[in-house]
């Protein structure tokens, strides 16, 4: 199995690189996450319903090359998040300074790249790196953490009130003929009783083939209030792969929202643990695939102390051949007494191609624990479509309206007014490019 | 000429006919009743006028100024005329009520070769027609019909047949599941839309409304037809004497 793995050529051509810092702990933990990197197959359960091992093997990508950066007039900011925030600005995985932000960030945020933190002070990161990013169960995490050069390190202070977001805009971007990989890592962490938000937005520039493999490790001290939205916007030419892992602190509360419309293969794992008592969780998103497209969501909340709570609710719709995986795990410890969570995974179908694959997954070990899941999947509604016909609208006009509403009915669910409207703007957008495309065919 | 002229209408559901010879001409300005008990078919005639899917008209016809309708999609029927207000207005989650009046006050104006309302232009007029029928504006921000009370979704139905113009407006059951308070609101906002050119079919079950909306004629529907027609009085009768004798000759 080794063997193979080491052949695969986004392995092969990634080795013999420089690595940026040479602590005997980063050599060490990188060649920890190869040797636990396996590609995952038709008997490997949690990707059961994502096959990307053809993909990874037909594919040879390379290391993003060292050319000259997009100028920034060249980053499709229309397809980022509209909402007001620094920018932190990642071409391939690479921070770039030039393209962001770092003049007006407040005293209580430290922003650091990760190439240069390795460069500088390595020993300073070495007990968070790779601290909550489990190896095992988690492949392409594994494979980040072998690879990984670049990405942010991101410190909020105690008790730190941070009004502007911080946005990462990560711009996947292969000029040349050759398909392009990298392997992004954000670590984050949130002081206690800090308050502060943080979006990413990933987005592709025109060209060629690309595979953005993140890890987001994030921890966030009691008290605090951490809200995290991303919106995965990359070309159809796109693999993107991403993996968060959150541990969240006592009375802290986490939510995040991870809104999807680009790439041709995309997974989106999640894992929350709630570790300290009375940690709250919301952890929502939503997705629109299309003919081409594969979206996989699998989300892993592990109740690990008392007085927890969880809430997940996710949408997709799926249109032509499109594909939608919903992955929901819940996990209560035995020491998880008073646990509140709850999971709803709702699909609507536009075709008869559509397909959509949930799987919800509860493991209890409390007795006082409240925990529900549910996953639905259908059509549009006859009801509301005669209700809106009967008012003037065409069929297609009603077909939008109500496809847009089912997004935008989870996208509430967001509690930045500013981030909820642009993600409104976002479904809306994808709506008159599919009447474009359905125009077109 | 008449405004509506249903023509021996017969249709059927799922091969059972249910409308059995439905004759009814409605000139411009009058208010006509349809009274009948549950289950004759009241609701059924509506919803082929107003071109639900599932029926299938087997003989007759339904002209609109002397037009059949019946070819005409339902969108088609709205912008050439007609509105249905519901029994039973559908909830929508996550359209939000002034992005569905905006839709649909634009697809009549679309139809009619108009551009669309400007922003200003709609939000004026909404608040202007909401106001008149007690419907708040955080109404209007909420979603279609979610988590509206009875009442609040008859005002919301109301509310687009004030905002569409419509040349005939069937009320299906619009009294139902509204209290005395509810029942005179949208009594108030239906005879402030009467006009010399606009017509309206009342079906209902009860003479109360009747009280409010003062019909020209009331038809007596049972069996699937219209067995007795006459002025305001026949609803007084009906509301004494009840509808045990139509029942038992149909």
């Amino acid at each position: 199995m080794a063997e193979a793995v080491t052949e695969l050529p986004i392995v092969a051509n990634a080795r013999g690189l420089p690595a940026p810092g040479g602590a005997p702990w980063l050599a060490d933990l990188r060649g920890r996450g190869l040797d636990a990197f396996e590609l995952p197959g038709r008997k490997t359960e949690a990707w059961k319903y994502t096959r990307i091992d053809a993909l990874m093997k037909k594919t040879a990508f390379v290391p993003p090359p060292l050319i000259d950066e997009p100028a920034s007039s060249d980053i499709p900011c229309h397809l980022a998040l509209g909402a007001e925030g620094h920018r932190l600005v990642l071409v391939n995985g690479r921070f770039s300074p030039e393209l962001s932000d770092l003049d007006a960030l407040p005293r209580s945020v430290t922003v650091q790249s990760l190439a240069s933190a390795l460069e500088s002070d390595p020993q300073a990161i070495a007990p968070h790196l790779g601290n909550l990013q489990p190896l095992e169960g988690y492949p392409f995490a594994a494979l980040n953490t072998g690879l990984m050069g670049d990405g942010l390190i991101i410190r909020i202070k105690d008790g730190a009130l941070v009004e502007t977001p911080l946005h990462v805009i990560s711009v996947a971007h292969a000029p040349g003929e050759a398909p392009v990989a990298f392997h992004p890592r954000l670590l984050v962490m949130v002081g206690k009783g800090a308050v502060a938000t943080l979006l990413e937005s990933h987005v592709g520039v025109d060209g060629g083939e690309t595979l953005s493999n993140g890890v987001t490790e994030i921890s966030i001290g009691a008290d605090a209030v951490f809200h995290h939205y991303k919106v995965q916007n990359e070309s159809l030419k796109a693999t993107h792969l991403a993996a968060a892992q959150v541990v969240v602190g006592a009375k802290a509360v986490y939510e995040a929202f991870a809104l999807s419309f680009g790439a041709r293969l995309s997974r989106h794992d999640i894992r929350v643990c709630l570790d300290g008592e009375g940690a709250e969780a919301r952890v929502n998103g939503a997705y629109a695939a299309d003919t081409g497209q594969h979206m996989d969501t699998s989300s892993y909340i592990d109740h690990a102390l008392p007085h927890g709570t969880s809430a997940q609710t996710y949408k997709g719709v799926v249109d032509g051949s499109g594909r939608g995986v919903f992955q929901g795990r819940i996990n209560v410890a035995r020491a998880a007494q008073g646990t509140s969570g709850n999971q709803l995974h709702k699909a609507l179908l536009l075709s008869n191609k559509a397909e959509v694959d949930a799987k919800p997954e509860l493991t209890i070990f409390a007795d006082d624990v409240q925990c529900s899941h549910g996953a639905t999947c259908g059509q549009l509604d006859d009801d509301h479509m005669f209700f809106l016909r009967a008012r003037g609208l065409t069929e297609d006009e009603a077909r939008g309206l109500l496809i847009e509403g089912f997004l935008d009915d989870v996208i509430d669910l967001v509690s930045a007014p500013a981030v909820q409207a642009s993600m409104k703007d976002m479904v809306h957008a994808w709506l008159i490019d599919r009447s474009g495309r359905k125009e077109a065919a | 000429m008449a405004l509506i002229e249903i023509k021996d209408l017969h249709a059927s559901v799922d091969g059972k006919e249910i409308l059995k010879g439905v004759s009814l001409t409605i000139n411009p300005g009058e208010m006509h009743a349809l009274m009948g008990p549950n289950g004759t078919g009241k609701s059924t005639l509506s919803n082929v006028i107003a071109g639900r899917a599932g029926y299938e008209v087997t003989s007759g016809d339904v002209l609109l100024e002397g037009r059949s309708i019946l070819d005409m999609e339902p969108n088609e029927r709205s912008n050439a005329g007609v509105f249905l207000a519901f029994q039973y207005p559908v909830e929508i989650p996550g359209v939000a009520t002034s992005t569905f009046l905006k839709a649909a006050i634009n697809a009549k104006r679309k139809f009619a070769g108009q551009k669309e309302i400007d922003a200003m232009e709609f939000l004026k007029l909404v608040k202007a027609r909401a106001k008149e029928l007690n419907v708040r504006d955080d109404m209007l921000k909420r979603p279609v019909n979610v988590g509206f009370s009875g009442g609040e979704k008859k005002r919301a139905e109301i509310l687009q047949m004030a905002l569409l113009e419509p040349k005939f407006c069937i009320l299906d059951e619009t009294d139902s599941g509204l209290d005395i308070d509810a029942l005179k609101v949208v009594s108030d906002g239906v005879n402030a839309l009467r006009s010399a050119d606009r017509s309206f079919l009342v079906i209902t079950h009860y003479q109360r409304l009747l009280s409010y909306i003062v019909p020209d004629f009331v038809h007596v529907f049972a069996g699937g037809r219209i067995v007795r027609s006459g002025g305001k009085e026949l609803a007084m009768e009906l509301e004494e004497n009840g509808y045990a004798e139509y029942v038992d000759a149909a």
